[in-house]
């Protein structure tokens, strides 16, 4: 999948999951930037974009992720 | 032998301390990873010689699934982590919970207990849940190889081996594998900060246990307290366990850092939060990150996916995917520390806290955006609820059964009969002393900052995140180098060293 469409169907799970609409995309974001990215929300947002990208990730893949360009690195492979 | 020792203290790490800089200058990495291992199973002995064994049983066994766990790949990796896993949880509840399931069915048999208790090995909840941490971080791909002395070192390490900080595998290794650089900045980072967790358990701890013990000594032998009675002994215990179990984490921190290693939080000052998931984020931190990391994120990705996979609604994902894994986790760490009804409904409670307070948080949250941050009332409203729900729940944690956990509930309801003012027990110490001690207490509590804050000129831990959203207090001290921080951290070793002449308690936490 194309890396421009990877950022924006993953920025559009980031804004409903996070209920926020104005998230600018960087490859350094991390949770920290976002209000209410928390390790409860991060359950729920592992779930979203596995089910947007149909595929599954392990929790080790997860926690080798630093920032968000790590994340669209993974999915664009 | 405990931290708070003469022997300890003055010689025995000392000598490990000198052992392991002159092992480093000769024999390098190996020479110094010896000697950790060494004084780990020296002090080990020293402290409960006869659960060696299961101590080695646990490392022989672990090391061996952890080697097959690192060669082997999908499915028969996943074998080797569930067995491993397994055999770690089943031989801790073998020890913890054999007595109490002998009393309980010999109760529904209405017979006496089946069985005696099992005599508890010393640390093996802690060096249990550091093994478990590697065995999943090595299946999970987070830590990929393992050699054989850095991870006897990881076990084996005396600062926390008999009660945390639980500190993982991967936090671990590189800092003892590195070349020590700072020695000296290491060795008075260490030391301050053994200096500070020995003046809290020695000084404070156990000055408030000389009139907390007695007092609940007194409600179990079927005394019914008065209100302002068991009001003061519930939050006297609360700042008793916080001065003893955060005492003993700065110590362990300390003898850590003299041997080059900083170890993760386990209190970031947690009686002033403002909500009962801010206090577990900030109480006993390194056993809620543990549990977090295995036991909830194991339960809550898979039922969130299954929940989300049914098309459940909004409520539906989250009452699967949080609120239910957040319920069994809470239980399991009230319900961990024993076989005794006391902590299953301390757990009980606090997995009710939890769930209420998630659900609020989340029922609330689509008002919560462009919302003005909360008003001082509401922190403060927060932070009362907060607390009270931590004593309630504190209640069964340290009565010794539950008729004395009823009891005191009912003395501070206030419903109970009884005058506000007789206070048999108090005869000996005085309400002026207890009084005293508590408004000291919670000076320090909640003017001071926190030990971490306190000592940030020397990094005493590794990152916490959440920390820069918690204040410095309102006498924002801060160590430096120099003459004064010299001359007051000297001053409270000796105190502190003068108190263990009373002769030391146990900490709180050598139980569990």
């Amino acid at each position: 999948m194309e890396r421009a469409e990877v950022i924006d169907r993953l920025m559009d799970v980031l804004a409903e999951t996070f209920d926020e609409d104005d998230i600018a995309y960087s490859d350094d974001l991390t949770a920290a930037d976002v209000p209410g990215w928390d390790s409860l929300s991060n359950i729920r947002l592992m779930v979203a974009v596995e089910q947007e990208f149909g595929r599954k990730l392990s929790i080790g893949e997860w926690q080798g992720l630093k920032k968000l360009g790590d994340l669209v690195a993974l999915l664009t492979a | 032998m405990a931290f708070n020792s003469y022997g300890f203290a003055l010689c025995f790490l000392p000598l490990v301390w000198l052992g392991w800089w002159l092992a480093g200058r000769f024999a390098g990495q190996r020479g110094r990873l010896s000697v950790i291992v060494a004084a780990g199973l020296g002090f080990y002995a020293m402290a409960s010689a006869w659960a060696l064994p299961v101590l080695l049983a646990s490392l022989a066994g672990n090391y061996a699934i952890a080697r097959l766990i690192a060669a082997s790949e999908g499915q028969t990796r996943h074998r080797w982590l569930v067995l491993g896993v397994s055999a770690n949880v089943l031989a801790l509840l073998a020890f913890k919970f054999t007595g109490f399931l002998g009393v309980n069915l010999g109760w529904l048999m209405g017979r006496p207990p089946l069985w005696r208790d099992l005599a508890l090995p010393l640390g093996i909840s802690f060096f249990t849940f550091q093994q478990i941490s590697l065995l999943v971080d090595l299946a999970r791909g987070v830590v990929r190889e393992v050699r054989a002395l850095t991870y006897l070192a990881s076990i084996l390490f005396f600062p926390y081996l008999i009660s945390g900080p639980i500190t993982y595998f991967r936090e671990f290794a590189p800092q003892i594998e590195a070349e020590p650089r700072e020695t000296g900045r290491d060795a008075m980072a260490g030391i301050t900060l053994f200096t500070i967790g020995l003046f809290k358990k020695a000084v404070l701890a156990d000055t408030m246990a000389l009139w907390v013990d007695p007092m609940f000594t007194d409600v179990a032998a079927g005394h019914r307290p008065v209100a302002a009675q068991a009001w003061a002994m519930v939050i006297g215990f609360l700042l008793q366990m916080y001065f003893d179990f955060s005492g003993y984490s700065d110590m362990a921190a300390g003898c850590a850092r003299l041997l080059g290693v900083k170890l993760p939080l386990n209190f970031y000052s947690p009686m002033r939060v403002t909500s009962i998931m801010d206090w577990w984020r900030r109480w006993h931190m390194s056993l809620g990150r543990f549990v977090n990391d295995y036991l909830f994120q194991s339960l809550a990705l898979p039922l969130t996916r299954w929940s989300a996979g049914r098309g459940f609604g909004r409520w539906g994902v989250t009452g699967f995917g949080v609120l239910l894994p957040t319920a069994i986790s809470m239980f399991v760490i009230g319900a961990w520390h024993g076989g005794a009804w006391t902590y299953i409904t301390f757990g009980l409670l606090h997995a009710f806290y939890m769930v209420v307070a998630e659900a609020w948080v989340f029922a609330h949250k689509k008002k919560k955006r462009g919302a003005p941050p909360p008003s001082r009332w509401v922190l403060l409203r927060g932070h009362l609820l907060t607390m009270l729900a931590v004593l309630i729940a504190l209640v069964p944690f340290r009565a010794p059964d539950m008729a004395s956990a009823w009891l005191l509930w009912g003395a501070m309801s206030g419903l109970a009969p009884g005058n506000w003012l007789t206070w048999p027990v108090l005869a000996p110490v005085g309400g002026a002393v207890v009084a005293g001690e508590l408004v000291a207490a919670m000076l320090i509590v909640y003017t001071l900052p926190n030990t971490a804050q306190l000592l940030d000129q020397l990094e005493p831990s590794l990152p916490f995140a959440g920390a820069a959203k918690v204040s410095r207090g309102l006498l924002p001290l801060r160590w430096r180098a120099g003459l004064v921080w010299g001359l007051a951290m000297g001053a409270m070793l000796l105190l502190g060293l003068g108190f263990v002449s009373r002769g030391g308690n146990s900490f709180v936490y050598f139980g569990f």
